[in-house]
């Protein structure tokens, strides 16, 4: 009885050690979203390139398709910005732009000079329809499936390696 | 030059510390003793050359050399020398040097503490701390070195210590921290010895116990200090938040405490040797899992230092080492300790063993609430959890109570049994007096009876009767008075001490006020009672930052105070801090932060008035104060 | 003469009275309630429930843009006289159980919050086990020796 108390103490330690080993293993820095899985939630905003034109849910139509969180005020949004375009030439996927509380003309003069890969983009001005998408920050980015099912969600600029290991798994 | 310099001495320290930590094993195992005389040198040396290295660091500082990488990216020109000064720890790579820097301070400490050290017991304890000292500077010379060079093009400007540091309070926070983590190593070397020297006995109690007092007065310190500069530098009153960086600190407190309490029992009736030697042990890990999880990157919090997992993978290999070989030696030391004393359920020992159960639970307890996060995302493949302050503090609750409801009882229990149970009559009458007493005073000043802070005021009540009250109206003869406190002056101030902290915490949570809201200047609100006037507002300009100044003037009756609060521009960084303005009388806090400038002269504030909540870090300090008082009588009497 | 002055009086403080009365009353809320308790719920709420782009930090103690914005969605729903179950579904539904500094008590989280309890009592029900075993050891060892003396006294006899 006396030897089993000496030796927990030991043994105890090593799951320990075991369980903090593979906390620094992990590479996840962001927040997992809790959409994954779901579809696109419901909105009712004005199109950016026109604001006469409201947009809702159903004309996120074609799939597979990403939805990408901008802004002007965001910089890193601009280092990703070649990569869509560039997305925009090499993949069927549509891409849907969400334009994150912005100023309507900044925003298109920042796709007039830089060009333009979304099909059209959201004008979320309040940042509503970010917020049930459970966005904190830009960029973000939303992958839909072809049966319309949010399946990633990536914080942060879009890399080919970030393409290829987080999103391409789920084009079918 | 000089940063070379520095460099050299940590590996010259390098050197010395792998000689000390090996050669006492190899005299202790061959019975060949070369000489034990050079403990003493060897830990003078370990010392004078680490604070070489300092010293060339903090030059490197002052003379704004920014050729040395770690000065560029937390220093720069226009940062007053004393911030200088202290931006030598104020990142990763050079708070590791003080650290080390504490280790052997602590190692000379113990060394010229006592009158012989010619016994293996003594170079084995030196040996061990050598290890430590030689593993933490392995770690800064290999994954963190201060001294690296920007070469050949180094910058002519600097980037910017953390403007949040630049406070007085930051300058002495690291070093008393650090002080009480390092500390810990001590009386886990002297548990070390004591088992592979077969010398587990009261001696040995004896002489772990002012060390790891010591340690936990420094903690206490380092800990308070820390809580009152998030107080008054983060700008929203709170000064408390079980962020995992302030969890990594408070955990090996709450074990420290239970190690020197365990330690008197053995160092009295030789029972509990097997749990002082696992909670030295097991003291000196929560102090290294807390330097793991504050620099592993492993937690991100607002205290996040270098976020590396290299690095992280160096302090665990530190952490295995000295823990996994720490009790592979417990579990295979001689059993014949066990004593044979006997005690009952009403003795003090018993009592102490609760006091150390509750403590140490409490700290598994709060430790695994700050990786319970990392536990869960693991386990359930990807859900994420938050632990936060209301967890914790329906966590620390009964912990408590039940600690409180012991250091009340306290002095009055017996060795091996208590006989005499009359205290209880007298403790409570005491207390319901001194609890309706607090509770009028906290009337008359704050206007309300608020049952929230009842708890708080009774275990107030309770803490200072049986700490103080009973001993000054229960008449002993003189005699026995002088020798009772001369027994225990040091636990009678800690033991009020917390009481002080407890009534503080209870009544800042219940009877504080607190507004957000837009003023424009000249315009006026009355929270509670206080009105405050938004005075005017003014352009300032410091050493390196530009200031908008809110000036406010609050009655409350017949008086009048005035104070500012300030938005600083810091240019380098391009960093905006909010200054609070405080003014403290002696019960409460007029606490207001400036906010955003809305349009025109309008501004955002946030206003509070704070009862009671100096009697926190009051509080704290008595602690620190009993735990030194007790510690340093140890020590003389040693000599 | 007498009414004259007394009017004047009067019609002096009430200026005077209503202009104090504007000066508490012009300074504006940045979140206006209509009662005392459902200011007290909001600011509670903005504590207890965590930023999700800072390091570590709850809604209240932080000026991140999307903490600003997720302070003015409470605010709507607790003016809509939403409970505060409601208020945290509508946010784990979005941001999941990450954003509550609660954790929630469920199956996966029951030795989060039961466990430090069970540890205690365990704990101290072994230290009493081991005391009354010992205890026993120790007497049984008196009760030998004391054989043992008496034994010895009887044969040296």
């Amino acid at each position: 009885m006396r030897k089993l108390i000496d030796i927990a103490p030991l043994v105890v330690f090593i799951l320990l050690i075991i369980a903090l080993f593979s906390f620094l293993k992990r590479d996840n820095n962001q927040l997992n979203s809790v959409l994954i899985d779901k579809n696109f939630p419901e909105f009712n905003l004005t199109k950016l390139e026109d604001e006469e034109i409201i947009l809702t849910k159903s004309d996120i139509s074609h799939f597979p398709a990403i939805v990408n969180v901008w802004a002007t005020w965001c910089i890193t949004c601009r280092v990703e910005h070649p990569f869509l375009l560039n997305l925009k030439k090499e993949s069927k996927v549509k891409i849907y732009g969400l334009n994150y509380k912005d100023d309507r003309q900044k925003a298109l003069d920042l796709l007039e000079r830089d060009g333009n890969p979304f099909e059209f983009s959201i004008y979320d001005k309040e940042g509503s329809l970010a917020i049930d998408l459970g966005v904190y920050g830009a960029p973000e980015t939303f992958l839909i499936n072809s049966d319309g099912i949010i399946k990633t969600r990536h914080v942060g600029a879009l890399t080919p390696e970030i393409w290829n290991k987080k999103f391409v798994i789920h084009l079918k | 030059m000089i940063p070379e310099i520095g460099h050299l001495l940590l590996i010259g320290a390098l050197a010395v510390t792998f000689i000390g930590g090996c050669l006492p094993f190899y005299e202790f195992f061959s019975k060949k003793y070369y000489s034990q005389s050079y403990l003493r040198p060897f830990s003078v040396l370990t010392a004078l050359l680490v604070s070489g290295s300092l010293i060339c660091l903090i030059y490197s500082f002052l003379v704004d050399d920014f050729s040395v990488a770690y000065v560029a990216t937390n220093s720069n020109t226009l940062l007053p020398d004393y911030y200088k000064f202290a931006a030598t720890w104020g990142a990763h790579e050079g708070s590791l040097v003080l650290w080390v820097l504490c280790l052997s301070l602590w190692l000379v400490g113990y060394m010229f503490s006592k009158r012989n050290v010619n016994d293996s017991f003594s170079s084995i304890t030196f040996a061990i701390m050598n290890q430590v000292i030689f593993a933490f500077i392995l770690f800064t010379v290999f994954t963190s070195n201060p001294f690296e060079r920007l070469l050949p093009f180094s910058p002519l400007e600097g980037g910017d210590l953390n403007p949040s540091l630049q406070d007085f309070a930051f300058t002495i926070h690291p070093p008393l921290l650090y002080l009480g983590y390092s500390g810990l190593a001590l009386p886990f070397s002297l548990a070390i010895a004591a088992m592979i020297t077969n010398n587990i006995d009261s001696l040995w109690a004896r002489n772990a116990r002012p060390w790891s007092l010591l340690s936990c007065a420094f903690l206490t310190l380092g800990i308070g200090l820390g809580s009152w500069w998030a107080y008054y530098e983060l700008g929203w009153g709170g000064w408390w938040f079980w962020d995992p960086v302030e969890n990594a600190a408070f955990v090996p407190w709450l074990i420290s405490i239970a190690l020197f309490h365990s330690l008197i029992v053995t160092e009295r009736r030789g029972v509990f040797k097997n749990w002082s030697l696992l909670l030295s042990i097991l003291s000196f890990a929560a102090s290294l899992l807390g330097t793991f999880l504050v620099r592993s990157g492993v937690l991100t919090s607002v205290h996040a230092f270098a976020l590396d997992p290299e690095r992280g993978l160096f302090i665990l290999g530190i952490f295995s080492y000295f823990i996994f070989g720490a009790l592979l030696i417990y579990s295979l030391k001689n059993t014949k300790t066990q004593s044979e004393s006997t005690y009952s359920l009403t003795s003090i020992e018993f009592g102490f063993l609760l006091n150390n159960l509750l403590l140490v639970v409490l700290a598994i307890s709060i430790m695994f609430g700050t990786i319970f996060p990392l536990l869960y995302e693991a386990y359930t493949n990807g859900d994420q959890v938050s632990v936060g302050p209301p967890y914790f503090n329906v966590l620390i609750l009964p912990f408590a109570i039940g600690l409180g409801f012991l250091q009340g009882i306290g002095l009055f229990l017996g060795w091996s049994d208590t006989k005499d149970f009359k205290f209880i009559t007298r403790l409570v009458i005491e207390s319901l007096t001194v609890l309706i007493v607090i509770n009028i005073i906290l009337y008359f000043l704050f206007g309300s009876f608020n049952t929230g802070s009842l708890v708080a005021c009774l275990l107030f009540s309770w803490i200072v009767s049986g700490n103080f009250l009973d001993i000054v109206i229960n008449k002993r003869p003189l005699n026995k008075i002088k020798s009772f406190l001369n027994f225990r002056l040091g636990a009678i101030f800690a033991h009020l001490g917390i009481a002080f902290l407890v009534l503080g915490i209870g009544v800042v949570s219940s009877y504080s006020s607190e507004k957000e809201l837009l003023l424009s200047v000249g315009e006026s609100y009355d929270l509670d009672g206080y009105v405050f006037e938004f005075q005017n507002l003014n352009s300032e300009k410091g050493p390196n930052y530009i200031a908008d100044v809110a000036s406010l003037k609050i009655e409350e009756n017949t008086q009048i105070i005035t104070l500012s609060s300030e938005k600083r521009n810091y240019l380098s960084a391009n960093q905006v801090t909010t200054e609070v303005g405080i003014v403290a009388d002696l019960f409460k806090d007029y606490y207001v932060a400036l906010g955003e400038n809305i349009e025109g002269d309008t501004w955002s504030f946030r206003l509070q008035v704070k009862p009671f909540v100096r009697w926190i870090w009051f509080g704290a300090l008595l602690v620190a104060i009993g735990t030194f008082i007790s510690s340093i009588k140890l020590l003389r009497k040693e000599t | 003469m007498k009414t004259l002055f007394y009017s004047i009086i009067l019609v002096v403080s009430q200026v005077i009275l209503s202009a104090e009365i504007q000066n508490l009353d012009v300074q504006k809320e940045l979140y206006p309630f209509d009662t005392g308790e459902e200011e007290i719920r909001f600011n509670k709420l903005l504590d207890d429930y965590r930023c999700p782009k800072c390091q570590s930090s709850n809604l209240s103690g932080s000026n991140s843009p999307i903490a600003r914005d997720l302070k003015i969605e409470i605010y709507r729903l607790v003016q809509e006289g939403k409970k505060d179950s409601e208020i945290t579904e509508f946010l784990t539904q979005r941001y999941g159980d990450f954003i509550l500094y609660k954790p929630p008590f469920q199956p996966s989280t029951y030795i989060l919050w039961i466990g430090p309890f069970v540890l205690l009592f365990s704990t101290i029900l072994f230290a009493l086990l081991v005391k009354r075993s010992r205890q026993k050891k120790v007497s049984n060892t008196d009760l030998r020796t004391l054989k043992k003396k008496l034994q010895s006294k009887l044969e040296n006899r």
